[in-house]
């Protein structure tokens, strides 16, 4: 399997932006979500690139993940509000988990403290948040967001975590969470039993792939002290439910060419298995330009013919 | 014959232990520590006496080397008490006599190769000396992505490694042991990782760790292999049970325990940086940090608001507890 990437696809009117793409979902016609920091939080493109409609301006202090279900409701986690909110797609609220500006206390379990996604679950409707930024736990609601339970803490060992920073279904039965800062993945039963973990490159962002058990992971690049090095991150990897790799993608140096990637943070597949990358690449890269600008931010990968 | 540690074999530190005299200090960088057959205990530091020797009580004996580094990085001691040095800045690394006395160098001063070329050296971080045949392993480093392997004169045989994540990539080997006769493991720093290679370069195994950055074998039979975790970036700072501890792992990989606080600190049961570790015959446990570099003077990584006026502490010495 290979993939190319998709130069200049999403169209945005003028003078849309994002500032930066956080994270990204589509629906069930392909339609592409794109969940961003500027002052239209909330973008939506058809398959090609063409702007649908946009709304949620003003409503989010910093957008971080983006899902949709099967029956296309969105679900939206707002990291620096600490809260998780499902909306219909056309951005209706249909419950919020967790109170805006109210983080519960740092690193105590609680929810939330600075969340960082979510994954639902296609039969049950069931609920898993990562969070996140100031917290080292998995939460798990009903579907109609009611508390179930919880489990992880700050640490370097099996089932502890250090800032899961996005989750993936693996499956029906299991889940896979991006343990962004230990370096691996690791999967866990819908309990919260841990099953396995293994190793990436500072894994940043996971969806299911195309066929069941299989995974799409965005790798973050190399810290600082690394700057510059290739074949550290800023790469796609498809992985089988074996654990080996399918294919990668990306050229794994930071850059603004179509085959490089800045910084992946939010990863998602269609029904045609292309892939879309939304990237804080303001945050990594444009905010410390001189003057800063806007970069890009949005990816498309898609198969070779 | 040294009591394996298991894991509930308790260890706790040593308070005090290194006793210098007014006017050598570490410079809050003790970047790294060897025992000779005597359990004299060298640390090779960024202060004016840079290979400073204590007998295993902590009384200071001499110091050596004193102007002619660039910036101390690791040492090593093989069987007969010789010295080796890794000089990272200075792109060289020497065998020395016990007495301080330039043996070989191999590579040249201030001189790197191309950065990561893979040639001999940029930025080397650390050696390990095969007990039988005097091979050498130096782990390059900083600015390079590569192990290379030498005869016991110094003359080149070997270089394994590129930049990358996958098994036999690197992303800054900081740290290298021999383990037993016939593997060679190298601390991937940046890969959250020990990387293990036979002693032709060929990938055995990886074993995933918090941020390893220094790691050694025991001595005299005790094969545990002990580990120093570098606390985790500046977005984690103050989150517990991230590094800033030593891992004592079976030869195979397994963890039977950790010693350290949860948080890094300059606390007597804390750590800051394990940069360099090192056993001696009776177990006991030496920690050299660079203290300074790599945790006061920097607060986002600390969280300190002010970095400290005078000496921070920079060396750890634990012992066994009955």
């Amino acid at each position: 399997m290979n993939y190319k990437p998709v130069e200049y696809w999403a169209k945005l009117p003028h003078p849309m932006f994002f500032k930066e793409a956080t994270s990204v979902a589509v629906d069930s016609d392909d339609n592409v979500y794109v969940f961003n920091r500027g002052d239209n939080p909330l973008i939506i493109f058809d398959k090609d690139g063409n702007f649908l409609e946009t709304w949620g301006k003003g409503e989010f202090d910093r957008p971080h993940g983006i899902e949709i279900d099967a029956d296309d409701n969105l679900y939206l986690v707002d990291d620096l509000a600490h809260i998780v909110q499902k909306r219909t797609k056309e951005g209706k609220i249909l419950f919020q988990i967790g109170t805006k500006g109210q983080p519960a206390d740092w690193q105590k379990g609680k929810p939330f403290n600075r969340p960082t996604d979510v994954a639902v679950h296609s039969k049950t409707g069931d609920l898993f948040i990562s969070d996140g930024y100031g917290n080292s736990r998995i939460h798990r609601y009903d579907s109609d967001g009611n508390w179930i339970l919880s489990w992880g803490e700050p640490g370097s060992l099996p089932s502890q975590f250090s800032l899961p920073h996005n989750i993936a279904m693996f499956g029906d039965d299991a889940l896979v969470v991006c343990d962004r800062e230990n370096f691996r993945l690791q999967f866990f039963t819908l309990e919260g039993q841990f099953i396995s973990f293994q190793h990436m490159h500072r894994p940043i962002a996971v969806t299911e792939g195309v066929e069941e058990k299989q995974i799409i992971v965005a790798e973050a690049g190399a810290p600082p002290v690394q700057e510059g090095v290739p074949g550290l991150g800023l790469r796609v990897e498809i992985i089988g439910k074996d654990g080996t790799r399918i294919c990668r993608f990306g050229k794994g140096t930071r850059g603004e060419e179509h085959d490089q990637f800045i910084a992946p943070h939010g990863i998602v597949v269609d029904s045609h298995g292309s892939i879309y990358i939304a990237e804080v690449s303001y945050t990594a890269f444009g905010s410390m330009q001189d003057p800063p600008r806007e970069v890009a931010s949005l990816r498309k990968w898609e198969t070779m013919k | 014959m040294v009591d394996i540690v298991e894991s509930n074999t308790k260890f706790a530190p040593v308070d005090r232990w290194a006793k210098l005299p007014m006017g050598i200090t570490f410079r809050g960088d003790a970047t790294s520590v060897a025992t000779d057959s005597k359990d004299n205990v060298y640390v090779f530091n960024r202060g004016n006496e840079p290979i400073a020797v204590f007998d295993s009580d902590g009384n200071f004996l001499r110091g050596m080397g004193h102007g002619e580094f660039v910036r101390p990085h690791g040492i090593e001691i093989d069987k007969d008490d010789n010295i080796y040095v890794v000089d990272d800045d200075g792109h060289f690394v020497q065998k020395r006599d016990n007495d301080g006395s330039v043996l070989f160098t191999i590579g040249n001063k201030n001189k790197p190769c191309k950065w990561q070329s893979g040639g001999i050296f940029n930025r080397p971080t650390d050696i390990a000396i095969h007990p039988e045949t005097g091979e050498l392993f130096v782990s390059d480093g900083y600015g390079n992505s590569r192990v290379h392997k030498f005869d016991r004169d110094g003359n080149h045989i070997l270089s394994w490694g590129v930049p990358g994540s996958d098994p036999g990539e690197f992303s800054l080997p900081h740290n290298i042991t021999m383990i037993g006769l016939d593997r060679i493991a190298v601390c991937d720093r940046e890969n959250f990782r020990l990387q293990i290679f036979d002693l032709d370069g060929k990938f055995l195994k990886q074993i995933h760790l918090h941020h390893p950055m220094s790691i050694t074998q025991g001595k005299l039979g005790d094969d545990r292999l002990y580990v120093g975790e570098m606390i985790p970036p500046p977005v984690q700072q103050g989150v517990p049970n991230l590094g800033a501890k030593v891992s004592i792992l079976t030869p195979e990989g397994d963890m039977l325990q950790q010693i350290g606080d949860k948080l890094p600190g300059e606390g007597l049961w804390q750590f800051t940086s394990p940069h360099g570790i090192s056993t001696d015959s009776e177990g006991s446990i030496y920690v050299a940090e660079v203290a300074w570099t790599n945790y006061f003077s920097r607060p986002a990584n600390s969280g300190l608001d002010s970095t400290p006026l005078g000496e921070v502490v920079s060396l750890r010495k634990w012992e066994k507890v009955t």
